[in-house]
This record gives structure tokens, sequence and C-alpha cells, in this order.
């Protein structure tokens, strides 16, 4: 395992409002999880009731960071191919001390991992972001350690260039999604907007003839919702578009529910600046534009 | 043969010879193909069929499977329905048709499922906790936790490498008696599984199944009407099922899973026993999932597979036939339909079909369906007619 962990490009966690706080404690350092106050079993992962008794009094605690390796694996062939430049690395089943057994990464070589041994919690900077990894009780180091005080060492060396942005600082694998339902109007606004008079958008007997069979509105009626997204939810107020790269592989018809979606891909440290995957779904789930955009975020928010 | 009451019988199956590329192709053109030759092999008009048992479709059909799959093959069932336990889908389904026979739903059922394979292969966007909670440390894939399942045996029970490897050279040796195998003509012994490539250790390259193309199908229908049809009927005698998780970490246990109680329930109601099985059609993804079957099949004491494997010949001639047809390590896993390769090869056997690789005088089977991470379960007690 020689690769910068920090650098890669491995997918990072689908986080909700739910599990939120789990996350913001592992990017300080820290392992959260829930402890039932009805029957006074631990829970990882959250959940909104507790798995064993369905109480939904469960609160955060935080946990030992202390546990044993239940099982582990030396993965030659990584699932994703953003995990390659790390391989061969270690994934542990880490059962903790409070009882829940959790997947985690083993910062260590496989000679130095045996069934049955203390670990401890090692936060370590992977694809970006700080995850709760472990290592063995014994060894000593690790590899990009992150000091409990929460400040990474490398923010001290980079600049912040999301400082006043209104949202703060997005995290990698943050999404978004925002659905309405196209109408006949929108049609009408974009041609008022732009003088697009394409007949697929006005003559019915025509469009229906053609290869979309309906009515369609423009492209840009499609592709707004997602200036809707980066402006007002993720990354939030201040966002335009650099560059985007997008397909649209079906077309959107007048009274069909769309669904927006931007996730965060990338992140620079220096410049308030991000990757983001986009894709707009129809009411069936197929895709009808997908692709990805870079986005800037003006920092507007009053010092 | 037992007194154990019939509560269904399979009297057609289809099967399509596995492929490892199908660019252009469809899953559903697949289903019709195998479908055909199942309803062709019971001896019934496609006007029979009134119940439809289908997979779910990945990349093709994420909703509405039931209704698209019916449209496309002219059905109109009176009972339709997604079957969606992964490997344990095909045997899932037999016993859920059964029931809705019995229930008075419908009168037969055809259970298919197939799929195509292109170079990238479709990937459904998850957004559920194993993708939350997993996926970031760096699991992706079934790959990495059933090497965490044969670690935990291994560390738990001292089960060593060649013990896993001599299941996988079985699997390869059956397949040499089936020309419809991927592996057909390429045998591997325990050296050549341990000379493979690690992949996540301690699970070699060839301890784990070859995705291929291919389509599964049964019909399943009462045992009287079976008794009417073309083809030797196949009766369901007993069947279990458990589900106890999704993601590796969050197991109840890492070395015996929810086929032990579906396995003991399948075994009350047909009323039989491990030992009484003419045929073993254990679910084999990967080598760790049938050391753990065969131990919580009750076949061997927990830990023993290895030493079982090795006093028995699983063979079709031998003392303890085990996956005949090859497996689907010697197979190949056609996706989601590779569990079903278990049921039609136990219909096979016990209708006196397998030509080539006939278990001598095959009375009862034990079938075995795996989803997921050791976590979906079905088991099958199947019998020939008397």
């Amino acid at each position: 395992m020689s690769a910068d962990l920090d650098l890669l490009k491995t997918p990072g966690p689908t986080i909700t409002a739910l599990t939120a706080p789990f996350w913001q404690a592992a990017a300080e350092g820290r392992l959260l999880i829930q402890s039932c106050e009805a029957c006074g079993k631990a829970v990882f992962y959250p959940r909104p009731i507790c798995p064993h008794c369905w109480s939904d009094h469960l609160a955060w605690c935080e946990a030992s960071g202390r546990g044993r390796l239940k099982s582990f694996s030396v993965v030659h062939k990584p699932g994703h191919p953003g995990w390659l430049p790390a391989a061969p690395y270690v994934v542990g089943l880490v059962e903790l001390d409070e009882g829940p057994t959790m997947l985690s990464f083993i910062v260590a070589d496989e000679a130095a991992c045996a069934v049955g041994q203390p670990l401890v919690l090692a936060p370590t900077r992977i694809g970006g972001r700080v995850l709760p990894a472990f290592k063995p009780l014994a060894a000593a180091g690790s590899i990009t350690p992150l000091n409990h005080t929460g400040n990474t060492p490398m923010s001290t060396e980079t600049k912040d260039g999301w400082i006043g942005v209104i949202k703060g600082r997005p995290q990698v694998g943050a999404f978004a999604e925002r659905s309405r339902r196209t109408r006949l109007e929108d049609i009408e606004a974009f041609t008022e907007m732009t003088g697009d008079r394409n007949p697929l958008h006005y003559d019915k007997a025509l469009a229906e003839a053609s290869v979309f069979g309906k009515l369609i509105v423009q492209g840009g009626v499609t592709s707004g919702i997602l200036n809707a997204l980066v402006a007002e939810d993720l990354p939030g107020p201040g966002t335009v578009f650099l560059e985007v790269g997008w397909k649209f592989v079906k077309a959107v018809g007048v009274d069909e529910m769309i669904t927006g979606r931007v996730e965060i891909k990338e992140v620079r440290q220096d410049k308030p600046i991000c990757k983001i995957e986009t894709s707009v779904r129809n009411e069936a789930g197929d895709i009808c534009l997908t692709g990805t955009a870079t986005v800037f975020t003006v920092p507007l928010a009053k010092a | 043969m037992s007194a154990a009451r019939s509560r269904g019988a399979i009297a057609g199956i289809g099967e399509l010879k596995p492929v490892r590329r199908t660019e252009g192709r469809t899953t559903l053109e697949m289903i019709a193909e195998v479908s055909r030759l199942a309803v062709l092999d019971a001896g019934l008009e496609p006007g029979h069929i009134d119940g439809l048992l289908v997979g779910p479709q990945v990349g093709e059909t994420p909703q509405h499977v039931p209704a698209t799959v019916a449209e496309y093959l002219g059905l109109k069932p009176d009972m339709a329905n997604v079957v969606d336990l992964g490997g344990a889908s095909g045997a899932g389904m037999v016993w859920r048709a059964a029931a809705a026979i019995e229930a008075g739903m419908c009168e037969a059922v055809l259970c298919v499922l197939a799929n195509t394979r292109e170079e990238v292969p479709a990937r459904s966007p998850n957004r559920n906790p194993i993708r939350e909670f997993d996926v970031p440390f760096g699991a992706s894939g079934a790959n990495i936790s059933y090497a965490l399942l044969m670690q935990a045996h291994m560390a738990e029970h001292g089960s060593k490498p060649e013990d896993f490897a001599a299941v996988a050279a079985w699997a390869r040796a059956n397949a040499q008696l089936n020309p419809d195998a991927i592996f057909f003509g390429k045998p591997a012994g325990v050296d050549d599984v341990l000379a493979s490539p690690m992949v996540a250790s301690p699970l070699h390259l060839l301890e784990i199944v070859m995705p291929v193309a291919g389509g599964e199908a049964v019909v399943v229908v009462s045992a009287k009407r079976a008794r009417q049809l073309a083809k030797p009927a196949v009766h369901l005698l007993g069947a279990g099922e458990k589900v106890t998780h999704r993601a590796v970490s969050q197991a109840p246990s890492l070395t015996s899973g929810p086929l032990k109680p579906a396995i003991v329930r399948a075994f009350v109601q047909s009323g039989t026993s491990a030992d009484q099985m003419s045929l073993l059609s254990l679910y084999d993804c990967y080598t760790i999932m049938v050391a753990a079957t065969i131990e919580d099949a009750g076949l061997c004491a927990p830990g023993q597979f290895g030493r079982w494997v090795r006093d028995h010949d699983l063979g079709h001639a031998g003392d303890a036939p085990l996956n005949p047809h090859g497996g689907q390590l010697g197979f190949g896993q056609p996706d989601l339909a590779g569990g079903m390769t278990h049921v039609v090869e136990a219909v096979r056997q016990l209708r006196g079909d397998a030509t080539g690789r006939q278990i001598a005088n095959a009375k009862l089977a034990l079938v075995t369906g795996n989803g997921a991470t050791m976590s979906e379960a079905t088991a099958l007690v199947l019998g020939a007619d008397q």
C-alpha cells in the first residue's frame, strides 16, 4: 500500500440527514454510534429506531474507539476502480467494544493482522475525507493519521478557498435532489427567452409522429432544474457553472415529473470549485440527462 | 419413497447454454427463449401458463418486471410477482409457485430468470446502508464479503486453503461431464486453484464463479397435474427460507448462515434427513459457501467440511454426489439464474434424464439457494415421482 490514500478517487458515503452527525464526527476524528435508551444496546449503523427493541429513543454517544478484528481480507483486486492504486490493502470487520460490528479500513499490512486481535480507532484521510479506520492496538504509528483536535494536518498548509461561501465547503458524496412537473408554459417561457420555436415543442401532430412520439420541452427546460439545484441546494447560493458535459439521452414531455440530482465528486481545497455528477430522471426513473459539471461558488456570506 | 406429501411439482425445465458475452441482446429475449424451452418440456401450451415469477432486472426494467415479461411473452397471468432474493431467487420461486397453486390463485406457474452480459455490466446506484457504510472503506462487491467469511472460518476452525480448493476442483471435475458448462474441457486440480491469483485473501480466483449470461426456467404445477404431463413429475416435498442481513458486517455469524434453519425446515416438512439425499445440489458462488452449507446441512460437524470432502466422492457415481452439473463454479454463474441451475439439475437427476452423469436410482435432492453475503437462504427438498 504505497499510494497516498487521500488522493484516491474512491466513492464517498451517501450521507443522509439522519447519518450526518456520524460523518461530521468522523471528519473530526471521532466515532459516534447510537445507544438505545430503552434497551441499553449500542446500535451501528445509525437508524431512526433500535433494531433490537424498535424503540425510537436513540441517543448519539461517542464510542471508545476500541474493538476486535473479527475477520479481514487483503484486497488485491478491488471491486471499485478508485481503489486500484491502493491495492493490496486491508479491510476488516471490527467488533466494537460496545457490541456492534462495522466494516472498516485497517491501517496495517497483512503480517500485522490476525483474527481476534485488539484494534483502536485510527482516523485516516482516504479519498479526500477522514474515515474512521482502525489499526492494531500494538502497532506503532499509522498512515496519514488525523490529530485529535479535528484539524487535518493539510488544512494548515493549504489556504481554505471556501471561506465566505454561504453553505460552506461541501462534502464529497453529498447529494441533493429536486423535482418539478413540466408545463406547457415552460415551453412558451423558454421561447420568449431564446426565440427557440422548434415545431417539436409546438406542433402536437408533428411531434407525435416524430421519434419522440409526444410534444417535448426544450433541453434547457430539462437541464434548468440543475441550475436551481446548484444555486439553491448544493453547493448552494453563489454557485455558477464553469463547465458542463451533458448527454440528453431521453426527451422530456409536457406534464412530466422530473427529478434532478447532483452529487459532489471532487472538492478543491484552495478554491471554491467542485466537480459534480448530474442527472435528471423522469417519473419512471429513466435517465433523461446525465453527465458531469464543474461549478464555482462565489463567496457571498457577509462577514 | 417416504410418505411426504407433495406440495406441488416441477413439470418442465429450460436452460440456455451459458456464454460470456451477449452484446446487443436483451434480458427479455433470453427470458423468452428459456421460457419456451420450459413450457415445451412440460408439454404445455403457452395459454396454460397462468402464474409468473420473475427476478429483478437491473439496468433494463427497474419496475413493473412481471407486467413487462408477461406482455413480451403474451401471457395474462392470474398471479405475478418478483422474487428478489439474489442467488436464492430460483429456489424461492419454486415454493412460492407451489404455495400460490395450493392457495387456488393459479394452476401453472412459469418461474424464469435470465441475464445478458456486456463488457460494461449495468449497475444500479445504491443509496442504502451497505453503500454508505461499507463501500467508502474499500469493500465493494461480493468477493471481499466472502473472503471475510472464509478468513473467519479458517481462524475459527483451522480450515486450510487446500480444503477450500478441493471444493473448486470437484466442481471442475464434474463440469467435464456437462458439455454445456463454461469450464467443459477445462479441468482444474487443487494445485491449479491454489496457484491462481489471490483476489481478496484468502480467496483465489478459481474459487470464485465465472460470471456468464444465460437463462433458467421451470414450470410448477400441482402434483396431480404433473402426473398427467409429458415428463416424470418432480415433487416439492419441503422448503425453508431465512433472511438475516444484507451487509457482511451485520451478519449474526460469519461461519454459519441462514441456510441452517432453512434446511432444517425443509427436512422437517419433508420428513427427510441429510443422509437420505441422493443428490446435494448446493449453491456454490464461492468455495466457502459450499463449505458453510455442508456444515449447516449437518453433513458433518461445524468446521469439519474439509475432512468430509476428502472422505467422500462428490461425482455422480460417488457416495455423495454434489453438483454433478459442475455447480456454478464449473457451469458458470448466469447472474440470478445461477441459483436456478441447482433446481434444474435436481429435476434432471430425479427424472433420470441426466445423460452422461445420471446418479443411479436418484430419489431425493437437497437444493439450496443463497443470496447477498450469506444473507438470503432458501432450501428445497425435491423428490422423484413414485
